[in-house]
């Protein structure tokens, strides 16, 4: 990363000092979070599926593909799905309309649906456009479709000359998910859908946030989103943890690509930065501000711990989890992700007087 | 967005039945929209509370926190009933929020939240759970007239009665049983998700005896809240209990066909209400149901899918015929209306969260 000049670091300080200054705490909080988070993850995805769309379509329009080609296909994917794992936690605003996250992803996929209809949908009489891939059913049209394509059999076949409808399909989830990710980017720029102005002006005539209070749980409920999917669905009911049954492996997210353990760690850095706000003042900051300043502490020890817990699993979760060492490792994540959830579930919630979900957590 | 126009014929059909069905909307001695529901507040403490013309009418502590709430224009109240497993059901005069009876559930039996009028609003049946005999659904009856005092019960054709509503003929009443068997003891688990066996029942009032029950097509489709629109069709929402990557339908709409009738709506419409309908309301041929799980509320029109809004852990929903529109609640405290322009406030109560249900009184 370049350094900033000095001077020019200084002065930022400043107009960021100066901006605070007249805020309330909790006005800052949606500011940096805004600032700092919420749109740097979106601009992310946006720029990594953008990368990923264009590299596809080169390496389909190429006459002769080599695995070289492939790798670095490969390559730009993870580079997508690593910027879709940064904001798939983010369970408020433009995503909710129309069900933008199905589009990107399918998972779990219990019944093996992307081989299936991926494989019905290339070989199918219907010519492979976007338009037909949008009609069809979310299973085909993302990140989940394209790990298929890219690592299960497809993958030879991409290199070969029957593979093109293949390819077709492949340079066309590409685009699709690059227009969910330009989606989701306008919605919430301030120069676009303006979403993010929305979150930051909570008021009685605000419907969505009638209040501070109401802004702040949107934050917090997705960080218990976050933290519960990493948890429940990345760890316990793959690996069989928690009384959740026997191992299953094939529950993993992105398995086929082998990424479930990177997936895991770009969610908890995400998750800390929407915590932190990184250098702004977020809810960490709030927190301290609401004398809690142990508590504070003690959640950005605990995303530190769930991090370098998660950084030490050697090999992949899908062929590893089993052994000794990575057996310890999931197990001090598991527990800490537990202690991360107490908190924002809990502890959090009654300090800053905020109720999660009232009627979402009814179940009657 | 497409509009909700109710034709003057829809809203007219209503009000007709309305008045064929008593003195309905009639629960108080003033003019104007009352709005009636369980609450909660930060602390947790519970209240059935009354809100009109800007600000609550009445706020009454209650013994827990309450679930569904009825209007009866015979004995002018306000029956509100406890959440699961609740064994309270408090009575209180709609218009100064008076307390008229407080009824406990029979020993061995908890009310399961909701209830309905029949007999010209003389006789109030409840859903409840015999848990004391291994969770068999029951129908309990109340009588109105004499201090909402038990008089009968009959099965309700399930385990796990939840809403039940009246169809226009007085007497027959719809019985959604969810299916999922769950014990006092026990913290709300739910204790037969592989073999739940939800199912529509519609049963004889005056002598308890099923006269058709209806399956949906996947047996983890809860069958939890319905309506019935004044031509007597029932609309019936479902929570799913089986794998979450699933798109299944939700709604169906049932009246004298050989099988519940999904509603259509895409993959992701379904896949917005997060395998949960919270509430289901109904005019004419239009339908709104909420999820709070999905934040959203969406709009049908003869079955078909219209229109999705978002509000947060939005769950109550009532048709106000008067003004042609639907209102709606949230865990927010906010009273939020649904008309052609879409969504807008028509109040807030800051320090309460609305509960699931909500009723409405012009």
């Amino acid at each position: 990363m370049t350094r900033l000049p000095t001077r020019f670091t200084f002065l930022l300080a400043v107009c960021v000092f100066l901006s605070a200054c007249g805020k309330t705490p909790e006005e800052q909080l949606l500011q940096a979070t805004g600032s700092q988070a919420l749109l740097p993850l979106h601009e992310k995805f946006l720029a990594e599926s953008l990368n990923l769309a264009q590299s596809t379509s080169a390496f389909c329009a190429q006459r002769s593909r080599s695995s070289t080609d492939l790798a670095a296909l490969r390559n730009r994917w993870v580079g997508a799905m690593n910027g879709w794992e940064g904001i798939q936690s983010i369970q408020f605003g433009p995503v909710i309309e129309d069900n933008q996250s199905w589009k990107v992803q399918f998972w779990p996929d219990r019944k093996n649906l992307i081989a299936r209809k991926t494989e019905q949908f290339v070989k199918g009489d219907e010519a492979i456009t976007l338009p037909a891939l949008q009609e069809a059913s979310v299973v085909i049209q993302g990140l989940s479709a394209m790990e298929y394509l890219l690592y299960d059999k497809p993958a030879e076949k991409l290199l070969s000359d029957e593979g093109q409808p293949y390819c077709d399909h492949l340079s066309t989830a590409a685009t699709n998910l690059h227009q969910v990710a330009d989606f989701l980017y306008q919605r919430w720029h301030p120069k676009g859908g303006n979403y993010l102005g929305t979150w930051q002006s909570p008021g009685p005539d605000n419907l969505a946030y009638p209040d501070k209070n109401a802004a702040i749980g949107a934050l917090i409920e997705t960080l218990v989103y976050g933290l519960e999917r990493i948890k429940r669905d990345k760890l316990e009911r793959p690996l069989g943890l928690s009384n959740a049954g026997q191992a299953n492996p094939f529950l993993l997210e992105w398995w086929r690509s082998k990424q479930s353990r990177e997936a895991i760690l770009i969610n908890l850095h995400s998750l800390q930065l929407l915590y932190s706000a990184g250098d702004g003042a977020g809810l960490e900051e709030l927190l301290r501000h609401r004398d809690k300043e142990e508590l504070s502490q003690q959640v950005t020890a605990l995303f530190d711990q769930a991090i370098s817990a998660t950084a030490s699993i050697e090999g992949s979760l899908s062929e590893n989890h089993s052994e000794a060492a990575n057996r310890s490792a999931i197990n001090t994540l598991h527990q800490t992700l537990g202690e991360l959830l107490a908190a924002f579930k809990r502890e959090i919630p009654a300090t800053l007087g905020i109720t999660l979900g009232f009627n979402a957590n009814d179940g009657d | 967005m497409t509009a909700i126009e109710l034709s003057r014929r829809q809203v007219l059909a209503g009000a007709l039945t309305a008045i064929a069905l008593g003195a309905a909307g009639t629960v108080w001695s003033g003019a104007g929209r009352r709005i009636y529901s369980a609450a909660s507040d930060q602390a947790n403490r519970h209240f059935l509370c009354c809100w009109a013309e800007g600000h609550l009418q009445f706020k009454v502590p209650s013994p827990g926190r309450g679930h569904d709430v009825l209007l009866n224009p015979l004995t002018r109240s306000a029956l509100y009933f406890a959440r699961r497993p609740g064994n309270w059901l408090t009575v209180l005069d709609a218009d100064t929020g008076a307390l008229q009876a407080r009824i406990a559930s029979p020993a061995g039996r908890h009310f399961y939240g909701h209830g309905t009028l029949v007999n010209n609003n003389s006789l109030l049946l409840t859903s409840e759970n015999d848990y004391a005999r291994g969770g068999e659904g029951l129908i309990g009856i109340y009588d109105c007239r004499d201090g909402y005092r038990r008089v009968g019960e009959f099965a309700s054709g399930g385990i796990g009665p939840h809403q039940l509503a009246t169809l226009p003929d007085d007497k027959t009443v719809v019985v959604a049983n969810g299916g999922i068997l769950t014990l006092p003891g026990s913290n709300r688990d739910k204790l037969n998700l592989e073999t739940m066996q939800p199912n529509l029942s519609y049963i004889d009032s005056r002598d308890g005896s099923l006269l058709g029950q209806w399956q949906p097509p996947h047996h983890q489709l809860s069958l939890r809240h319905l309506d019935v629109s004044s031509d007597g069709e029932v609309v019936v929402g479902a929570q799913f209990e089986g794998d979450p990557t699933l798109a299944l339908p939700l709604l169906f709409r049932h009246r004298g066909e050989d099988r519940l009738q999904a509603l259509t709506a895409t993959d992701p419409v379904w896949r917005q209400h997060h395998n949960y309908i919270a509430s289901v309301a109904c005019a004419g041929d239009a339908v709104i149901a909420t999820s709070p799980r999905g934040g959203c509320i969406s709009l049908w029109r003869n079955g078909e899918f219209q229109t999705l809004q978002a509000l947060n852990d939005v769950a109550g929903a009532a048709f106000d015929s008067k003004t042609g529109t639907f209102l709606t609640s949230n865990g927010r405290g906010q009273l939020v209306q649904l008309d052609q322009q879409g969504l807008s406030l028509t109040g807030r109560v800051a320090e309460l969260r609305w509960d699931n249900h909500m009723e409405v009184s012009s």
